[in-house]
């Protein structure tokens, strides 16, 4: 956190959380809600089902399951309105580590961060609305600062546990044997080209761009919790996530770790999202880093 | 609004925080170095941060029944028991987050369901070729079960 900000139980200005919860609830709307009531549709449907993840998690009935589906579309667009937030995001949370411990086959990594985004941005008390986002109406609003600082502390605990398993694992390490496998399926329009310039260095310096890959997310891992690396973390994951994104795989984790990145953002950006905002008496000291995103 | 943590509100905030970061430390630590087993071998698991860490194995799954030397036969209303699933042409699947004992366990329980419903006198038989990156050597498994009448 920039300094000066203070502690994890100090005020911060609000619109960074409600920005990011209106931003997260997007990327649920069009990613997570559709895969996982897919997942539950389907789960629902079959009379055979393994053993969940604990004996004591009842499995849903057709209904039961046709009503969670419904209740996380609710909550879910609560949680882009502002309506309830903190329901909203642990209604989410939980329904989602419900259905990942349904059936194993139900897990993956990137399901498993939004998760934990969901439950962190239930912690957020900011109660901003979006219409009131929008209007700017913001301006003076400020919420305990913990939830931000739980959400870098995520960010940093996500990479530095990938970078240790690229370590121990017998697939990465000094030898990149992972980045020498089958090639990745071609996706996002006009970029064929680049990626397959991507496979073919992949292919050719394995070793070379493991190590990198290591040290760019033990980077991101210190970087997104010492004080003064906030602008490196930012800088340094849009670059990554942007590659991971357009060159090896897509995934909702790229943006969800970009969407994570607002909480790193300076005061002047994150003054506010809104086309209409002026500075608020207690911040105008701080001149024009007050003046929004169109300052 | 308020915006200073006060009282009680202040004690629930910071046991939060500690029961959080004390979690997401210790789970991730212990799937990946798997704490309980004798040797702490590491290994890939969930709830562990292991994005693209291996390749993804792949394998293909044929569902059918047999009699004795007779062809393999669809079996009746796969998709009621698996949803999804189609029978006897085979199926392309990947293992990426679950172990090689967890689809042997997940196909092996699948038929013994099938045929302990239907008493029919057929063996129903999961037939598991591994296409791409096994974990282990061999390259075809098949799980039986009889359904005895």
């Amino acid at each position: 956190m920039p300094r000066g900000e203070g502690g994890w139980l100090d005020p911060v200005p609000a619109y960074r959380l409600a920005t990011l919860r209106a931003c997260l609830a997007v990327v649920t709307l069009v990613f997570h809600v559709p895969k996982f009531n897919g997942l539950l549709d389907a789960y629902t449907r079959s009379a055979f089902h393994v053993a969940p993840a604990f004996a004591w998690i009842p499995t849903p009935s057709r209904g039961a399951g046709i009503a969670l589906m419904v209740l996380q579309h609710a909550a879910a667009w609560c949680l882009f309105l502002g309506w309830a937030p903190r329901v909203a995001g642990w209604l989410l949370a939980g329904a989602g580590a419900y259905i990942m411990a349904l059936d194993p086959e139900h897990y993956s990594h990137n399901a498993h961060f939004h998760l934990t985004l969901l439950a962190l941005i239930g912690c957020a008390s900011d109660r901003i609305s979006l219409r009131r986002l929008i209007l700017g109406r913001d301006d003076d609003a400020r919420t305990p600062g913990w939830p931000e600082w739980l959400i870098r502390a995520q960010l940093a605990i996500v990479f530095f546990y990938a970078a240790l398993d690229k370590v121990l694992s017998p697939g990465w390490g000094l030898t990149g044997a992972v980045l020498t496998g089958p090639g990745f399926a071609p996706h996002a329009p006009g970029l064929a080209g680049l990626q397959q310039l991507n496979q073919t260095v992949l292919g050719a310096i394995p070793a070379v761009l493991s190590v990198a890959t290591i040290a760019t997310e033990l980077g991101l891992a210190i970087a997104f919790v010492v004080p003064g690396l906030s602008a490196l973390a930012i800088a340094l994951s849009v670059g990554f996530m942007t590659y991971l994104e357009f060159m090896v795989r897509p995934g909702v984790f790229t943006w969800d770790v970009l969407i994570a990145l607002l909480v790193l953002s300076p005061r002047r950006i994150a003054a506010g999202p809104s086309f209409t905002r002026r500075p608020a008496p207690h911040l105008a000291s701080t001149g024009p880093s007050c003046r929004g995103w169109t300052g | 609004m308020e915006s200073t943590l006060t009282g009680w509100r202040r004690h629930a905030a910071v046991a939060f925080i500690v029961v959080w970061l004390a979690v997401q430390i210790a789970v991730p630590l212990a799937q990946k170095l798997d704490l309980g087993a004798p040797s702490s071998p590491y290994r890939y698991a969930r709830y562990s941060w292991a994005m693209f860490s291996r390749l993804v194995p792949r394998y293909e799954v044929r569902l059918y029944r047999t009699r004795a030397g007779s062809a393999p036969e669809a079996i009746p209303d796969i998709d009621r028991w698996i949803h999804g699933y189609r029978s006897p042409e085979p199926m392309p699947m990947s293992a990426i987050y679950t172990s090689e004992s967890e689809v042997l366990g997940r196909f092996a329980g699948l038929v013994t369901a099938i045929a302990h419903e239907r008493r029919d006198g057929y063996t129903y038989v999961a037939a598991i070729r591994w296409t791409a990156n096994r974990p282990s050597g061999g390259a075809t498994v098949e799980v039986r079960a009889d359904a005895t009448r």
